[in-house]
Formats: structure tokens, C-alpha cells, sequence
């Protein structure tokens, strides 16, 4: 009783160890955070502009195209740049602050947007099916609605999206796509994402899926929730909670085709519970199996050349890296049989976590006293029905928290499966990274998911163990 | 019933323990044979040679005429013929009572739930513990975990019974209500063979006495003629320092 409340005080000391440790690292955020935007230096206008011109002599043709079109035909002013480190400029305009981020894809979709200004709800409103000379003039009046100060823009504006410098041509949108477009926006998404062909200057185009300027067209259209709003000048405490408010949003509310990005997750839970549990279920079967073998052999010879093969496949197991394994059981194995990411996985994690479940059982079957096999043996069972019958449900009582760390391990384990394409909880939040280009919220997001789940487990088979105890005491 | 012919036993990797040195006996149906000796003398190794849980290094032995030390007989079939009962019980402690009796007669005898069921409860009833049908093992006393072990035993309804010193783990105050039993048990004509360090049980139900001692049957007779006029010294020497 003593021992149970100590272990309660360690607990409890634990859980507010664990609980100050996570509001240390949310302080720490939050002053990181703040020193960050307290550190970006002001620039005067005349670095303000040598850097904007080095960051635009540095840019590759296409984004160097719109940055010039941004500053030519719109007028823009350039009030200031702002440096807040390696990777961002802030440009401070006459209208609103854009970020110029040195990155290519980030920088070009931020031109894009503002040079064509496809705000289609706003448009919509209005002109709910246009026909292209209208949507030209609106997009023009759109600009000048937003550029006032820059005085209106004369010259005509083309639908350039790219220009491809290998074959010197150029790629503009048909008509019929910004019909599409302003008529229905997401039918336009589908419609340039299934494109095949293109006209360009009246010649029929090929778009293969792997070229880049076809996903520039996607994005170009899907850029609707381009922010042009005026820039935000609260306290940096509140502007903080708006940027992890907003990040919130864009890693796990906004949607891709309709799904919100939450959903990447949730898919990958569903893989990560499935490869999880049949492989667990194998290795049990495996490593039952296995400690069998090894206890027969053990304690009466028998068996000899199963021994050699269980202790061929422990060393094997045991001696190489999960990953390695997964690779081969894989790439080498199954891949070219035609058998699937998923089921190979579960073959990988099943042989691997039954190595370790054999040992386990195999303590677990050397615990149980050596009379409870003469008292089997005594009644006229065989080895192995005794084994079964008598042995080894005492032994699964035996091992069953161990049992339990090995499911738990496995499941974090089988967090590599992404490597063969399993589209798992790991590669879930890997997904949404890719989409948001932000670290943080994603990958914590998943370390959550990992947490909640093994301590669920965790409850749950100490439910069970108290269950199996009651009734059985020696 | 059981003939023994040249027993030898040894341990360790060379045999270098010799513990049954050439052991002869010839058990009759019916008899109540009570094995004493020091310990150390194999009379343990002994009964449990009788059921092959050790095997024998060499020798004989032939329960109703077919030898069990052969490699082809199945001694799987020969041990549901043969109780066997042990000084740790040794009960199925993850199993109710219930289970403990009737486990055994489903699985080998064939035997239907029902019936095996009330087999058990006429079993449970003669050892006095219909009562604890549905107690696991660990809710029950010593006494009454061995009078368990001993329904359990004869639920397979054997020919021969082995005691391996079913009392010498008992609280003193239990040990009557197992002997009783066994005394029961005598009574209706059970052949048994019984490992014991308990005299008076010995005087009162075997029809003989065998005194083990170095890995032989130092003597052998009725239990008056050994405890009342031993003739080998070592006999001797055990009772006087027992008594």
C-alpha cells in the first residue's frame, strides 16, 4: 500500500516535470518568437532598393519577370525592405507588405497572385459568367482599385504565366480557361490539372506531369486565399497568437481538393493502427512460435535444426536495422511480386517485432514453475499440449506488460514505413509540411497523435493485466 | 502390477551423480507401498522414475506387462493410467478447481463438460470440497489445494497412484485432513505408492514398507517388521533418529 501511494507522489511529481517542461518550451517559443521579429534590422530606401535589385538579379527569369512587372507597369512604391533572416524579405509597398521569400516556388506563386489578382470570390459576385474581355478589364480595375496611389495601369495585361526558358516560348491561358475560371472556379482546377494540351501562340502543347509549368498553372489558380490584407500593426504578443492562429488554420483546416489538411492525418492513423496491429499479431504468432522451439529444444534436444533456424532469424533480426530491413523485405523482396507497400510492412514489422516478442515469451515460458509441466506431463498430455494447454497462458499473463512495451515500440517503430510510400501517420504530417512548407505545428501534431495513442495502450493493458489477475495468485 | 528390474539412475553431464543404483521391486495390484529413507536416498527419483518424469539411465520397468522405459511405447497413454500427486501440488493456478478436474478428462478422455463436470463434483465431494468448485487455486489453504491435486489426479481414473511426499509441504495442522484421504483412498483398494516422512500414516495404511537409502532398497517388508524390528542398521539408524 505504502509502495502504491509512492508510486502515485512519483507519478504526480513526473506529470508536473512533464507539465512545466511544456510550458518552459511554450515560453520559449513565444520569446524566441519575439526576439526574432525584434532583431530584423531597418533598412534605409537606398539598401532597401540595392537589395531588392540583388534579390531580383538573383531570380531566375520567370519569378525575375513578374518582379518587373510588379515595379514597372504597377508603380509600386517600395517604402521598405525588411530582412528578418536568411530566407525572408519584407517589402514594405505604398499598400500593403508582401513577403518576398527567397525561395523560387514561394516567391513565384506570391507574383503570380498579385500580378493577376484572382480573387474569385470577389469576382464572382459580380460577374458570375464572364467572358474573357471582361475578365481582363476587371482584373485591371482590380489592380487599380488596389494601386491607386500608382496610378492607373495603361498597358494591356497579359496572361503570362511562364515562360520557359529552354524552348523561348510562352505559355498563356486559352479563354476558355478563365471562362472556366470565373464561371466555376474549382471545375477550372480540375479542368488545368487534367489539361494534357495547351495552345500556345496557336500550336498545340503537350503538359506532361512532371514539368513544372503545369503545376505552376494549378497553383496559380488555386492561390484564392492570397492575403491582401493591410498589414498587421497589434502588440507582437497578439500578433503572435494570429500567426499561430493562422498557421493553425493553413496546416490543418484549409483544404486540398475538398478534404481539409487534417484529414492527411487521419488517413495515416488509419494506416498506422493497421500495420500496427497485424503486425503485431504476427509477431505474437511468430514469437510464440519461435520460444517454443527454442524451450523444447532447450529442455529436452528435441527439435534441433528448428533451434538453428530460430536462432539464424533471431541474429538476423535482431543484429540489423529495422529500416534495413524494411528496405529489403521491400525493394528486394516483395515490390517485385507485385505485393504492396502496406502488406509488405506488415510482413517486415510482424518478422521483426516476433524476434523480440520470442524472447520475451521465452522468459515468460522459463517463469512459469517447473511443476505445472510435470503436473501436464503427470495427467498424460504431450509436451506440447501441456505447453498449450497450461504453460503458455501462464507465461502470456507472465509477459503481457512486456508484451505491451513491444506493441508500444512497434508503433512507434513502424513510423519508417513512410520510406516504402506507406502512407502513414508519419508521412501524414510529412505531407502537410510539404504543402505548408511549415515544420512545426505538423510535425508536433504527429508526436501528439504518437503520444495520445501509447498512452491510451498504455491504460488499456493495464485494465487487462488487472482483469487476468484477479482470481490468479501463487 | 509395476516390475522393476535394474534401475540405475544418474545425473549431470557424465553421470557422475549416481542416485538409484540398480533398484528390483515388484509392486502387486491393490498394494499400498510407503517409500521412507533420508533424504538424499532417491526415493523421490524413484516414483518419478516409475512415470518416466525422470528417465532412467538403465534398467526395466514394466507396468501391466508392457515396459514403459521403451523408446516405442507411448508414455503419454501409460501416465493417464498412473496419479501422480506432488509435494508443491502443483495445481493450475490461472484454472478454477473445476477446471484443475476437469481439464484433463475433456481433453484426453473425451470425456463430454457435463459429465466430466459431475465426475468432478463426485470427486470434489469425496476429498470434502464440493464448496470450492469455483475458488481458484490461490483462495485455497494447503490442505486443500493437496486434497485438489489428489481429485485431480483421480479424474483420470488411474490404476496406480504416486504420492511424492504430498504432506512434507503442509502446514502441521493440515497434514490430517490429507492423510485422510489418502487413508480413503487406501480403503478402496487404490494401488499406491507413496513417498512419505509420515510414520504413523505408514503404520496404519501400508501393506509395505521399503526403506531407500544410497540409491537402494535397503529393506523391504511390513510395516511391523520395519519398524518394530529393522534388520539392517541403517534402518536402524533413520527410525531411531525419526522416532
Amino acid at each position: 500500500m505504502n509502495n502504491k501511494k509512492k508510486l502515485i507522489t512519483t507519478k504526480r511529481v513526473f506529470l508536473a516535470c512533464l507539465l512545466l517542461a511544456a510550458v518552459a518550451f511554450a515560453l520559449y517559443v513565444v520569446i524566441a518568437q519575439s526576439l526574432a521579429s525584434k532583431t530584423s534590422r531597418e533598412l534605409t530606401a537606398e539598401q532597401a532598393q540595392s537589395i531588392v535589385n540583388e534579390r531580383l538579379a538573383l531570380l531566375p527569369k520567370v519569378q525575375a519577370d513578374a518582379a518587373v512587372y510588379l515595379t514597372n507597369n504597377m508603380s509600386v512604391e517600395v517604402k521598405s525592405v525588411t530582412q528578418s533572416d536568411d530566407r525572408s524579405l519584407v517589402l514594405d509597398c505604398d499598400v500593403a507588405t508582401y513577403d518576398l521569400y527567397g525561395t523560387v516556388e514561394e516567391n513565384l506563386d506570391k507574383y503570380l497572385a498579385l500580378a493577376y489578382k484572382i480573387d474569385h470570390e470577389r469576382i464572382e459576385k459580380k460577374l458570375p459568367k464572364a467572358n474573357s474581355t471582361i475578365i481582363r478589364q476587371n482584373i485591371k480595375d482590380e489592380f487599380n482599385k488596389d494601386f491607386e496611389k500608382a496610378g492607373k495601369v495603361e498597358k494591356s495585361l497579359e496572361l503570362k504565366i511562364y515562360e520557359v526558358e529552354e524552348n523561348d516560348f510562352q505559355l498563356y491561358l486559352s479563354d476558355e480557361v478563365i471562362d472556366a475560371l470565373y464561371g466555376d472556379y474549382k471545375k477550372a482546377v480540375a479542368l488545368v490539372k487534367d489539361a494534357q494540351y495547351c495552345t500556345i501562340d496557336g500550336q498545340q502543347v503537350q503538359i506532361s506531369n512532371n514539368i513544372p509549368y503545369k503545376n505552376g498553372i494549378v497553383e496559380c489558380f488555386t492561390l484564392n486565399n492570397y492575403d491582401s490584407k493591410k498589414p498587421d500593426t497589434s502588440i507582437p504578443a497578439v500578433k503572435w497568437l494570429n500567426s499561430v492562429k493562422n498557421e493553425f488554420i493553413r496546416n490543418f483546416l484549409d483544404k486540398d481538393n475538398g478534404r481539409p489538411r487534417y484529414m492527411y492525418i487521419v488517413d495515416g492513423l488509419k494506416n498506422t493502427i493497421l500495420v500496427t496491429l497485424s503486425s503485431l499479431l504476427i509477431g505474437i504468432v511468430i514469437g510464440f512460435i519461435v520460444a517454443v522451439i527454442r524451450v523444447t529444444n532447450d529442455s529436452t534436444g528435441a527439435l534441433d535444426f528448428g533451434a538453428w533456424i530460430c536462432k539464424l532469424y533471431l541474429s538476423v533480426m535482431r543484429g540489423t536495422p529495422l529500416m534495413i530491413q524494411l528496405l529489403i523485405i521491400y525493394f528486394v523482396f516483395l515490390l517485385p511480386a507485385g505485393v504492396g507497400s502496406i502488406p509488405s510492412a506488415i510482413v517486415c514489422f510482424g518478422l521483426n517485432s516476433g524476434a523480440y516478442v520470442s524472447e520475451i515469451v521465452r522468459g515468460g515460458i522459463m517463469s512459469v514453475d517447473k511443476g505445472q509441466m510435470e503436473a501436464g506431463r503427470s495427467l498424460g498430455f504431450t509436451y506440447m499440449r501441456t505447453m498449450y494447454h497450461i504453460v503458455l497462458p501462464q507465461a502470456f499473463k507472465a509477459v503481457l506488460p512486456s508484451l505491451a512495451n513491444e506493441f508500444i515500440t512497434l508503433l512507434k517503430e513502424t513510423s519508417v514505413a513512410f520510406y516504402i510510400g506507406v502512407a502513414d501517420l508519419t508521412l501524414g504530417g510529412l505531407k502537410i509540411r510539404s504543402i505548408t512548407y511549415s515544420s512545426f505545428m505538423p510535425l508536433v501534431a504527429i508526436a501528439i497523435v504518437y503520444l495520445i495513442l501509447v498512452l491510451g495502450l498504455s491504460k488499456l493493458v493495464e485494465l487487462l493485466e488487472r482483469r487476468l489477475r484477479k482470481g490468479d495468485n501463487r | 502390477m509395476i516390475t522393476v528390474k535394474g534401475l540405475y539412475k544418474e545425473f549431470g553431464d557424465k553421470g557422475e551423480i549416481k542416485v538409484l543404483k540398480g533398484i528390483d521391486e515388484h509392486i502387486e495390484k491393490g498394494e499400498k507401498i510407503v517409500i521412507i529413507g533420508p533424504s538424499g536416498g532417491g526415493k523421490s527419483t524413484f516414483l518419478r522414475c516409475l512415470n518416466r518424469l525422470e528417465e532412467p539411465t538403465d534398467g526395466q520397468i514394466l507396468f501391466k506387462n508392457e515396459c514403459i522405459t521403451d523408446k516405442k511405447c507411448d508414455i503419454n497413454k501409460l501416465r493417464m493410467k498412473m496419479g501422480m500427486v506432488f509435494q508443491h501440488f502443483n495445481l493450475f493456478p490461472h484454472k478454477s478447481v473445476m477446471e484443475n478436474l476437469t481439464l484433463a478428462p475433456i481433453k484426453l478422455l473425451k470425456m463430454d463438460k457435463a459429465e466430466a463436470e459431475k465426475q468432478a463434483m463426485e470427486l470434489l465431494e469425496m476429498v470434502g470440497l464440493a464448496d470450492k468448485a469455483n475458488a481458484y487455486p490461490s483462495q485455497l489453504s494447503g490442505g486443500q489445494k493437496q486434497r485438489v491435486a489428489i481429485a485431480r489426479a483421480l479424474a483420470m481414473k488411474p490404476e496406480v497412484m504416486l504420492f511424492d511426499e504430498p504432506t512434507s509441504a503442509l502446514d502441521p495442522e493440515l497434514v490430517g485432513e490429507v492423510l485422510s484421504v489418502m487413508k480413503k483412498l487406501a480403503d478402496e483398494g487404490m494401488t499406491m505408492v507413496c513417498v512419505t516422512h509420515e510414520m504413523g500414516f505408514a503404520k496404519e495404511v501400508a501393506t509395505r514398507v521399503l526403506f531407500m537409502c544410497d540409491g537402494v532398497i535397503a529393506e523391504s517388508g511390513t510395516p511391523e517388521e520395519i519398524f518394530t524390528n529393522p534388520q539392517n542398521p541403517r534402518t536402524k539408524q533413520f527410525l531411531q533418529s525419526i522416532l
